[in-house]
């Protein structure tokens, strides 16, 4: 089986377009939270999101710097944070197929959980108030969850296995960890990898609330509101943006002499079988994935410094997940660090998994955990180190992250500093 | 001699903003149908604002697939765009055989009235 290691990272999210403003603001301590401008929030129970800034300058979002803006009108949102995302990974990645071989070698799969929202829910009214015939033929292509990754594949020529995973908030783990099986499964030697959202909308707000999913009581302070493992946690904060990993066969990165950020040692799935939206009280689904994950990276659960939570500020979850992680890592889970960087970010749902796998890259490569901000009053058993509040230094050669979604489902990533 | 007149307004609309043009054309006194000539004008300017082409390509023969760079999707949308613009409805087996700048605005000129 070959090994598959990271070679390449790029990422849009409410912290600014790019990895290193990204890596910068977070391990400032810095929040991507803010109070919803762009539409009418005023009946909704939740008015803040995590949103990716839009200008021009540095670190700032310009869509027209990827994307032409005639180019623009086919894609909802989610599409254009995938395609700028992917074009900071592979320049990083240095990754130039010459020819048709090597770009048939190369593949791509983002996952993202709801797709185009905004368009959907747009074009909904459209039909309703003007017919039919005023619904555009860039609607369904538009919003189509794939299209993230064909258009990727359209750009660059990149004729491998294209593909998109859909589950959820695990969308993104999904993707990096099936991109890195066909890669082993020797289906590819390169695959974009990761994930993307934009369903910050009237509709995907109204939608996660009426769900009960999201805070509520920090609309007044927005900073504030995502607060994993905290007593005053009530829900996650929605946001947006993309991350995207360029993975590739360990020997063919060797032989182009690229930079290799980490390797992708394990990966875990596992499904709850129990609800919807709640996840099993027991924690068995995530105990199962992390278990997963570890023996298919042939490590002891000893060998973690560090887990990248899902924790998404969730009154259920985060103790649910933190139950999972003693259960499994007994009493190493105190000799490790456990951070949620949902605190800073938001919850970027079928971007969470990519978004933070590239945050746990970079903590391995810099020593430095990110914190969990505002985790002010842990709640009751929350007392193994969960960096509360400021990042701090730590030397992680090892590292997990986890994803769990609505249906109950949940990925476990390893990643390894040295290959 | 319409014709000439046409091609002209074409060519120097790529210079003038359109209100110039129609400011123009009535003190050319050539005795063209200054609302024909509105028509064309606004016709282009939708495929310009769709197609995102420069406005010197948008030539009356221009082919929106061949010569502009649109796919079937573009086209589709174009006449969507058309029937909005001149709040006509344009049948799809007409919408078929528009497939030039000169196809659009003669249909609209055929079927709109002023």
């Amino acid at each position: 089986m070959k090994r598959v290691v990271v070679t390449g990272m790029g990422m849009v999210t409410p912290l600014g377009c790019g990895v290193a403003i990204n890596w910068q603001r977070l391990i400032s301590n810095m929040s991507g939270i803010s109070a919803i401008g762009h539409f009418d929030v005023s009946d909704l129970p939740s008015q803040i999101a995590g949103i990716v800034p839009r200008g021009h300058g540095d670190g700032v979002f310009d869509p027209d710097a990827f994307v032409p803006p005639r180019e623009q009108r086919r894609m909802d949102d989610f599409i254009l944070y995938a395609l700028a995302a992917t074009t900071e990974a592979v320049e990083d990645s240095g990754w130039k197929p010459e020819g048709e071989e090597d770009r048939a070698r190369t593949g791509v799969i983002i996952g993202s959980g709801i797709g185009g929202l905004p368009g959907i829910a747009a074009t909904a009214v459209t039909l309703e108030r003007n017919g039919p015939r005023r619904v555009s033929p860039f609607f369904i292509p538009a919003a189509l969850i794939n299209l993230a990754a064909g258009h990727v594949s359209i750009k660059y020529g990149f004729t491998g296995p294209n593909h998109a995973t859909v589950t959820a908030c695990a969308s993104g783990a999904h993707a990096i960890g099936d991109a890195s099986r066909l890669i082993m499964f020797g289906d590819a030697d390169v695959m974009i990898a990761g994930g993307t959202e934009a369903a910050v909308c009237r509709l995907g707000i109204a939608g996660f609330s009426a769900a009960r999913a999201l805070s509520t009581g920090f609309n007044d302070r927005p900073q504030a509101a995502s607060r994993p493992w905290d007593r005053k946690r009530d829900g996650f904060v929605m946001s947006e943006g993309a991350a995207i990993l360029v993975l590739e066969d360990l020997e063919h990165a060797r032989r182009r002499g690229a930079r290799i950020y980490a390797e992708v040692l394990g990966y875990g799935l596992s499904g709850d079988a129990h609800h919807i939206t709640a996840p099993s009280e027991n924690g068995h689904g995530a105990y199962r994935a992390m278990a997963n994950a570890l023996r298919n990276a042939r490590i002891e659960p000893t060998a973690i410094d560090y887990i990248n939570a899902h924790g998404t500020s969730t009154p259920l979850g985060d103790e649910i997940e933190l139950f999972a992680v003693k259960r499994l890592f007994r009493e190493h889970a105190y000799k490790m660090c456990i951070s949620s960087t949902k605190s800073a970010v938001g919850h970027l749902l079928g971007a969470a998994g990519a978004t933070e796998a590239i945050y746990t890259i970079l903590a391995m490569r810099e020593s430095i955990v990110p914190p969990t901000l505002n985790l002010e009053n842990p709640a009751e058993g929350c007392d193994v180190d969960l960096v509360p509040c400021t990042a701090k230094k730590r030397i992680i050669l090892t590292a997990l992250s986890n994803s769990f979604g609505f249906g109950g489902t949940n990925a476990s990533l390893v990643f390894s500093a040295r290959p | 001699m319409v014709r000439d007149s046409l091609e002209y307004v074409l060519r120097v609309g790529a210079l003038v903003p359109a209100g110039v043009i129609s400011a123009v054309i009535p003190l050319a006194g050539r005795g063209l149908n200054i609302m024909s000539d509105s028509i064309a004008e606004r016709v282009r300017r939708i495929i310009v604002e769709h197609l995102g082409v420069e406005e010197f390509k948008v030539t009356e023969n221009a082919s929106f697939i061949d010569d502009l760079g649109a796919d079937s999707l573009d086209t589709v949308e174009l006449v969507m765009a058309f029937e909005e613009e001149f709040g006509c409805e344009i049948p799809d087996d007409a919408a078929e055989k528009i497939l030039t700048v000169k196809d659009a605005t003669d249909f609209i000129k055929a079927n709109v009235k002023p």
